[in-house]
């Protein structure tokens, strides 16, 4: 005669979502696979020589300005108000596709001669257009000497050197 | 199927050409997206909420998706007035929903708001988002609601007024912010919602989402909500300035992402015998989703709570993992080698010592159609005894039988197609929205949107019965009076249609005789029924041009469960309702592979496809099949006979797999005494069973989401079914475990894969013939019999019965009143069964929190009348005790039962209804009379808490509509119709 017996389950050594080992396995094994290891592997092994390379590339006068230069650049773009940032890519973008559009032949691109340059001086709607060109030139020209007052350095967060 | 005709339309001067009818939308958009929608879904039709999909048709704007393929149409897409209108459409759905792809957990190629927005090459928001002011609601246990999200595209209503029929969600359009509504303005969770996810399986957006999603989906949607939000915000500021297109490109990349995390595998249901089949989205082992899709056969968009949610045992912490053995007064780990050579040991031994006929086996209606085979190829082959028998003993066999007696094969005679076709449906003994919920959707439509007629036939008020047209309430145990008188009837009153009976049908004088006595005033009499009533229902009978009966266990677990089924096939056959489209007789299969374990084999008395162990022909065949000399000639036990011969010692060793019998078969007392008997006792589950309490070797078994296979669902419909994970821990499938098992009884059989074993069946078993893995790739299926070529057949008898005569035969049966009866001690009548929630003794839908949450514990339904002569109301606790033992359970006063009966669920581990079965049984298939049970009922307290929380759909008020009524959003006064601007297109 069997007894009936009871049974309790042990507490299961299975996850129903990845551990923290099997996300490791899977991470180590898709580097391997994309070919990210042997990059990183070759990368390590010739650490010495690719890290004398790098310092040449930048400790020159070219490396040097690259690296001011975007910083500014990053800089600039932080201070900027998205709109006018966006208003700025807007008109770069129009402005290179006016340019692209432009064709030699065309007859508003010939030379305007002496009488036609004296002419264009007195037509109030060009200068109308040119207005914000010359405006954005005068204070890209303030800037500019700003910027040779300040030096390169200058800027938020900027102190002393 | 005659050729659709076709036609050519014009869409912007294109020729189109496709079947006349067809919704153009369909046709445009079959390869990529042509015409912009939302709110169309192939399964719901032209909804017309979303204002996305305008084109011009003969000068002026219309919705596209309500256009039908015609000769001639000519349609403009892409004109300035429909693209203008189209957009405006769209800025209005995404002024109610805001875009966070990225961090949505819906993000995964199939939200429809998100496609748009893609194809339709929108860059900016022209309407701003506003939220609106309701808060999310989360309290069902599986899903979630969020306003701020939701589009009021309707699907969700279509869904649940007219495809699933529960009629629970609406829209209210007058509402200043209109929103879906659960009971007019319940919490979901407290309303009439039975949980069966059609509305967030059809939610084109994130609005309606499972719970099993939220967090999990993708690789940034897990971040907590305080990091989440300000984030959304952030993009949502940026968005301003750049548009979505830069945005929008990182949520594709979300979208690769999550491609390579996501699994989407077809599965078929393990539950009830409809054989929904689905995707399951899996990311490692957890469950994001059960997804369904319009191609599934058997379901289509359809689930029911179990199908769509029912699934946390998968990943039960309690999942046998590794096999067992008694050793003394406990089991201990064994590694596999070690069980099966104590199995192959003890049973050679138990063999050579007692002869084969001291082993049996028991399969399982759970396991796959391979599995089942293979154990009953074990019993026959390796042991020579037909002792292997399955469940389908204790529900089906009855219907099995009264089909075999009338037109040949034990099976539904069509499809749920065929259900849906029908003018009047006969339904008898089947609370089908609670035991096969997909079926009742599809019947419940056919009855809301194209008239259908129901009769039912049953001791409760259930849902079905409370929508029939004509509800009939017999007396216990009297189904067959009814039915006989009905047939009776038919001749009398020159219903029976003579002319198919006197071409297809043998017997009939015979027949005729037999129903003399079967007066409406002497069914009357026996039944309770009214005279009126049953000459109403016999007239809608007998004017009806299609009939379909369905029936299920409430016939078939009764002493005259068999005669009761063939009553019903009688009455078919009198009214010419065989052979045709909308006709036949369909018992209503209980578990999802029912009609598979006996279709290959797992009974006592015939081989795989039905061939009788006593003809020497078949015995010959399958011995030369499975290279034997000879095979046993002597029927076995049932499984129903298996713990009496274990108790007097004539078994002395069993092998059961997946299968409980210690608390499923009737008069459980009895049965555990001989399973206590046993000299050896195997057990293969998934979980540690009551019968596994009785073993002395317990095989960690997996189900179906760990293995490959196929089931065959109540139509015949044979579904293929993918492995989804592999199996926990060391649990291997059960074909691999009787694959490797018979190696150890010196059998190679060498499966390496469920195939093969389908290739075997295929080889040597006639109505199987041109079964094969290839013909059930991907959603198709076939109906048995299946011909060499692959022809299957899904609706029987079109051709003459399955006869060698080819017709079919009136089967006489006569009424008597079962041997367990109602008298002065045992004065009430206990009817058990299902609840649409649980399944069977809860030993999957109990691992299911949000299932036991809807219903915590069984209960006994009382009737208004008997609480009320008792003094009991809900939390009361009684003792039921019958003739063979007594059990305490809670009380629910309902009216779905009447007077003297009672109604208790079979959903429990404890307090199981068979405590108190008796072994009364069928005696022409053995199955036990669970439903012919009288009790007794003591108070043990009149207070207590209610066992059926009020949160539960029972408790909830429907709200039927006929749709999304989208009029009334456009009879608003402040509706404008595109592409005009809206003035409030954040409402609605």
């Amino acid at each position: 005669m069997a007894k009936p017996l009871k049974y309790d389950v042990p507490k299961p050594d299975w996850t129903v979502t990845k551990t923290a080992d099997d996300e490791m396995r899977e991470f180590v094994e898709l580097l391997h696979q994309r070919g990210v290891l042997r990059l990183a592997n070759t990368l390590l092994g010739s650490l010495p020589k690719v890290s004398s390379l790098v310092m040449e590339g930048l400790y020159n006068r070219s490396g040097s300005n690259a690296v001011q230069n975007i910083s500014a650049l990053v800089q600039l773009v932080a201070n900027m108000p998205p709109e006018q940032f966006r208003r700025i890519c807007l008109g770069i973008t129009e402005g290179l596709q006016a340019a692209q559009q432009t064709r030699p032949n065309e007859r508003d691109m010939e030379a305007p001669g002496l009488k036609g340059a004296v002419k264009l001086l007195h037509n109030d709607e060009l200068w109308r257009d040119l207005a914000p060109l010359i405006k954005a030139a005068r204070s890209f020209s303030e800037a500019m000497q700003q910027s040779t007052d300040d030096g390169p350095h200058a800027g938020p967060g900027a102190t002393e050197r | 199927m005659p050729a659709q005709k076709e036609c050519t339309v014009y869409v912007d001067g294109e020729p189109i050409t496709g079947p006349i009818g067809a919704p153009l939308i369909e046709i445009l958009n079959s390869d990529v997206i042509r015409m912009p929608f939302i709110c169309y879904h192939p399964s719901l039709g032209p909804l017309q909420t979303c204002d996305v999909c305008w084109v011009e048709v003969n000068g002026e704007l219309a919705r596209g998706c309500t256009l039908k393929m015609e000769e001639g149409l000519e349609v403009t897409l892409s004109n300035a007035r429909s693209k203008a209108a189209q957009r405006e459409g769209y800025d209005r759905i995404i002024a109610k929903h805001e875009l966070y792809c990225t961090v949505c957990d819906n993000n995964n190629g199939d939200c429809e708001v998100h496609n748009r927005l893609f194809d339709m090459g929108i860059d900016t928001q022209r309407y701003p988002f506003q939220r609106k002011p309701y808060e999310i609601d989360a309290s069902n246990p599986f899903y979630v609601y969020d306003p701020d999200q939701c589009i009021l595209c309707g699907r969700c209503v279509e869904a649940c007024q007219n495809v699933e029929v529960n009629e629970t969600l609406t829209i209210d359009w007058n509402a200043e912010y209109p929103r879906v509504l659960w009971d007019g303005g319940r919490p979901a969770g407290e309303s009439s919602c039975v949980s069966c996810g059609h509305c967030v399986t059809v939610c084109p957006c994130n609005a309606l989402q499972e719970k099993s999603m939220i967090g999990m989906a993708g690789p940034f949607t897990t971040m907590p909500s305080d990091v989440k939000r300000p984030m959304i915000e952030l993009v949502k500021e940026m968005e301003h300035t750049t548009g979505f297109t830069f945005i929008n490109r990182l949520s594709e990349v979300d979208h690769a992402l999550r491609e390579s995390e996501i699994k989407r595998t077809k599965t078929v249901c393990t539950y009830c015998g409809v054989g929904c089949s689905f995707e399951i989205w899996t990311r490692d082992r957890h469950i994001l989703k059960v997804q369904p899709v319009p191609d599934a056969p058997a379901n289509g968009i359809s689930t029911c709570i179990k199908g769509k949610f029912g699934w946390d045992f998968v990943n039960s912490p309690e999942r046998l993992t590794q096999p067992l053995i008694r050793d003394g007064e406990r089991f201990r780990e064994a590694s596999w080698d070690e069980a099966y050579s104590l199995i192959a040991q003890r049973l050679t031994e138990i063999r050579e010592q007692h002869g084969t006929e001291a082993v049996a086996f028991v399969s399982s209606s759970k396991v796959s159609n391979e599995e089942n085979y293979l154990i009953q190829k074990m019993a026959r082959q390796i042991f020579r005894t037909n002792n292997i028998d399955n469940c389908t003993r204790y529900c089906q066999n009855p219907a099995t039988e009264g089909l075999q007696r009338t037109v040949g094969y034990g099976a539904d005679s069509g499809t749920i197609r065929d259900l849906e076709k029908a003018e009047l449906l006969i339904i008898v003994g089947s609370n089908t929205a609670d035991s096969h919920p997909v079926i009742a959707s599809k019947i419940k439509a056919a009855k809301k949107l194209r008239n259908q007629k129901h009769i039912v036939a049953d001791l409760r008020r259930h849902e079905m019965a409370a929508r029939a047209d004509i509800f009939l309430k017999p007396k216990p145990s009297t189904d067959l009076v009814w039915l006989n008188a009905l047939a009776r009837y038919m001749f009398d009153a020159g219903y029976a249609d003579m002319e198919f009976i006197e071409k297809n049908v043998l017997r009939l004088e015979e027949f005729r005789q037999s129903l003399e006595p079967y007066t409406l005033e002497y069914a009357q009499q026996i039944t309770g029924i009214p005279i009126e009533t049953l000459k109403r229902a016999g007239d809608m009978i007998g004017t009806a041009g299609s009939v379909c009966a369905m029936w299920a266990m409430g016939v078939t677990q009764h002493e005259t469960g068999s005669d009761t089924s063939t009553a019903i096939s009688n009455l078919l056959l009198t009214t010419g309702n065989f052979g045709r489209p909308g006709t036949g007789g369909y018992p209503m299969r209980g578990h999802n592979n029912v009609q598979g374990a006996d279709d290959f084999g797992a009974m006592n008395d015939i081989f795989p496809g039905y061939e009788d162990v006593t003809d020497e022909r078949a015995r010959k065949h399958w011995a030369k099949g499975w290279g034997v000399d000879d095979l046993p000639a002597e029927p076995g036990y049932t499984n129903h006979a298996m713990p009496a011969a274990a108790a007097e010692g004539k078994l002395k060793a069993m092998y059961i797999m997946g299968e409980d019998m210690a608390l499923v078969d009737s008069n459980i007392q009895h049965v555990q005494q001989g399973l206590a008997n046993l000299d050896f006792l195997v057990v293969q589950d998934i979980f540690f069973t009551r019968t596994a309490e009785f073993a002395d070797v317990v095989l960690p078994a997996a189900p179906n989401l760990e293995k490959d296979g196929t089931f065959v669902n109540t139509e015949r419909r044979i579904q293929r079914f993918h492995k989804v994970f592999e199996p926990i821990g060391d649990a291997k499938p059960d074909w691999v475990i009787l694959t490797e098992l018979a190696s150890y009884f010196g059998y190679d059989w060498g499966y390496t894969h469920p195939s093969q074993i389908m290739d075997e069946v295929a080889t040597l078993t006639p109505i199987l013939a041109g079964v094969s893995y290839k013909r059930l790739e991907g959603w198709k299926s076939l109906h048995w019999p299946v011909g060499a070529d692959g022809h299957d057949e899904p609706l029987l008898y079109t051709e003459g019965f399955h006869f060698d005569d080819g017709k079919a035969r009136f089967h006489p049966v006569q009424w008597h009143p079962p041997q367990e009866q109602v008298d002065a001690e045992f004065d009430l009548h206990l009817n058990n069964g299902r609840l649409l929630e649980q399944f069977h003794e809860t030993n999957l839908t109990g691992k299911v929190p949000g299932i036991v949450h809807e219903v915590p514990e069984t209960f006994v339904e009382v009737s208004p009348e008997l609480a009320e002569k008792r003094g009991l109301k809900d939390g009361s606790r009684v003792r039921l005790t019958s003739r063979r033992g007594s059990l305490q359970v809670r009380v629910v006063v309902t009216d779905r039962v009447q007077g003297n009966e009672l109604y208790m669920s079979e959903h429990t581990r404890f307090n199981h209804p068979n405590i108190l079965t008796s072994d009364h049984s069928d005696p022409a298939v053995d199955t036990p009379a669970y439903k012919d049970l009288a009790v007794k009922m003591e108070i043990i307290s009149h207070d207590g808490p209610s066992p059926l929380p009020r949160h539960n759909f029972r408790y909830g008020k429907r709200t039927p509509v006929e749709g999304v009524e989208v009029e009334q959003k456009w009879q608003r006064p402040d509706y404008i119709r595109p592409p005009a601007g809206s003035p409030y297109p954040e409402r609605f």
